[in-house]
């Protein structure tokens, strides 16, 4: 009940700030259920253009993100960035990390390093990368290229609501998680202001991702 | 490849506070004790199957040191200190470098460049090819720490498979070597042992002095000793290895080893032997920290010219173990089962290689820090193997013995 209040005054502050801007807000909830109708938590949820025009909202006032290594694991595990946005990698572990990414929508290595990176790397299109380390193989993280800042998360009720300005009528929602095997063209639904969009998972959820447990060290990665 | 002592040491003092991450020494120190109520051992040149015998120096060192030449290539060096009067106190036991390309595809590659043993052990995890359960090996890692070093290249292929999980692996590994001609003289000639002695680059093992090795016999043009890694046939051996891994729970690796030996090939006193295993071994793990291992080996070895369809010596071997492991905070309790056999099916019956045995293991160890670590060890072998009376002993001998073992990492 407290995260149900939580997120009412969330919406409320985020309509108040549009407002604030001189511009009305609208909001567009979203409810991610499984195949057995249990809800999904920790969707990302993104809002995506349904005209083929770009949206009016674009990166938002954060365009810089920050990424560290911790406890051999990407922290955050999911980061969903605005298109264009830089980010820092940081790296607080005892040991060298090298990162790299083969996906198309951005390909790219950090080099062995402690510490922070000489560079951010800069994710100049929209779609999904996913994070690995060269060295520690069951490293995995993802970094969710967004059209622009607005998108949101499911809570634990696999409920999240999408807030942006009032003068778009109509968005294509779109969902993702590392867990969902669904194909794509299910995962997408076009949603008027102020709608309610239902996503009902037909395939079997992945296991959610269990951290590298440090304790295991007897369990050795003998075949590097 | 002989290494100096005092540099080995200044290396690891200026490594060890400089930049870390670029080169790295891990070294050890092991001061032990032992109490053996069994045969003089085979490393004396008998034929007991433990490499203690009461007088070899109690301090022990090991030195595992990794640099990191690029982003995505190392040269690892890995040497073992024993003055147990076989070869050079401080000498290699493995030195290759490896090359990790950045992933292009869910499918990682990793190439191992040099000396190296070939993937087949479950136990021998730790740094210096120390295995965390126990102090003695199994019996078949004993035989490949004696008698197995591959000198070529391996090439692995690690295929992630998202569609299951993100722990589930299968990895796929093959090698072309050379240099390890002579493996399978000690496992014919003295059979299987049970101990944690490396054979170092420039070690010669002794052999048993057995009637057909001896002036005039059949086999007179066989050094006294052997010299597991020559290459003596200038062919080359390969290994093929399967892996399915589920991270943190369970490991299936099936791989098949063949040194392609030229049996009638003879170097300096070192025969080839045509050697070639099949080793299954699976490792699980449980809650409460258990782990369970199980390996199972099975193989020929044949060396001498074909007499009546069979090589002059021409063993198929086998061997099996079960380990069980649990760890309590910071003791960690170990029980190693193992059953080893030879089977003689050459014609040469003056040279009897049969031999049928078994072996109880039982280990303790605690850790007291990072650094220190105290473990006691019981093992009891009962062998039955009838050239035993050549040496005078046998046909069936039980061998024990009791270890106290002392590790810090410096």
């Amino acid at each position: 009940m407290i995260k149900d209040l939580m997120r009412h005054i969330g919406r409320a502050v985020g309509i108040a700030m549009l407002g604030v801007g001189g511009l009305s807000a609208a909001t567009i909830d979203v409810v991610v259920h499984d195949r057995k109708g249990n809800p999904v938590p920790d969707v990302v949820v993104l809002a995506e253009s349904s005209t083929g025009e770009p949206l009016p909202f674009g990166p938002g006032a954060q365009t810089v993100f920050e990424i560290d290594q911790h406890h051999m694991m990407f922290d955050p595990y999911i980061s969903v960035v605005p298109v264009g946005a830089s980010v820092n990698f940081f790296n607080s572990d005892p040991t060298a990390h090298h990162v790299y990414s083969f996906s198309k929508t951005k390909r790219f290595t950090l080099p062995l390093y402690k510490g922070k990176a000489p560079d951010p790397v800069v994710f100049d299109k929209t779609g999904l990368v996913t994070l690995g380390c060269n060295i520690h193989d069951h490293m995995v993280g993802y970094v969710v290229v967004a059209e622009s800042h607005v998108h949101a998360r499911t809570d634990a009720a696999g409920k999240a609501t999408l807030t942006f300005d009032g003068d778009v009528e109509e968005l294509q929602v779109r969902i993702w998680s590392p867990r969902i095997r669904d194909r794509q063209n299910r995962l997408a639904q076009r949603a008027r202001a102020g709608a309610t969009v239902q996503f009902d998972l037909a395939k079997k959820l992945k296991k959610p991702y269990a951290p590298h447990n440090a304790d295991s060290s007897e369990w050795e990665d003998y075949a590097q | 490849m002989p290494v100096a002592l005092a540099t080995a040491a200044g290396s690891a003092a200026s490594a060890a506070t400089g930049s870390a991450d670029r080169a790295r020494w891990h070294l050890g120190v092991e001061a032990a004790a032992a109490d053996l109520d069994g045969l003089p051992s085979w490393v004396d040149g008998s034929v007991g199957k433990f490499a203690a015998h009461g007088t070899e120096p109690p301090v022990r060192g090991y030195g595992e040191h990794r640099r990191q030449l690029s982003d995505t290539v190392s040269a690892t060096l890995v040497l073992e200190a024993t003055a147990d009067g076989i070869g050079d106190p401080i000498n290699a036991t493995e030195a290759y470098l490896h090359w990790a390309p950045v992933p292009r595809s869910e499918t990682r590659y990793r190439i191992k460049v040099g000396a190296f043993y070939p993937a087949l052990s479950l136990e021998n995890t730790r740094a210096g090819w120390r295995s965390p359960y126990t102090i003695n090996y199994s019996a078949i890692n004993s035989w490949v720490a004696e008698e197995l070093r591959s000198t070529g290249v391996e090439v692995t292929a690690i295929k992630r498979l998202p569609s299951l999980g993100p722990r589930h692996r299968l990895i796929l590994q093959g090698s072309v070597f050379g240099g390890n001609d002579p493996a399978g003289s000690l496992l014919s000639w003295r059979g299987w042992a049970i101990h944690d002695r490396q054979t170092r680059f420039g070690d010669n093992l002794p052999l048993p002095s057995l009637p057909l090795n001896r002036p005039g016999e059949l086999f007179q043009t066989q050094a006294a000793v052997v010299e597991p890694f020559m290459e003596v046939d200038n062919r080359l051996g390969f290994t093929a290895a399967a892996e399915w891994q589920t991270r943190g729970r369970f490991a299936l690796k099936g791989l098949y080893y063949d040194n392609r030996g030229d049996p009638e090939a003879l170097e300096k006193g070192q025969y080839g032997w045509d050697t070639r295993f099949w080793s299954v071994g699976a490792r699980l793990a449980f809650p409460k920290k258990v782990t369970v291992l199980a390996q199972w080996m099975q193989g020929n070895t044949g060396m001498g010219p074909l007499m009546s369809g069979k090589h002059a010596i021409d063993n198929n071997f086998e061997s099996h173990y079960l380990l069980l492991s649990r760890k309590l905070g910071p003791h960690r309790l170990s029980a190693r089962y193992d059953r080893f056999r030879v089977d003689d099916v050459d014609i040469v019956t003056a040279d009897d290689n049969n031999e049928r045995g078994s072996a109880w293991t039982l280990g303790y160890r605690f850790t007291a820090s990072e650094r220190l670590q105290a473990a006691t060890e019981w093992t009891r072998i009962e062998t039955s193997r009838a050239n035993l009376v050549f040496n005078g002993f046998g046909p069936r001998e039980v061998e024990t013995l009791f270890q106290i073992r002392l590790q810090l990492a410096l």
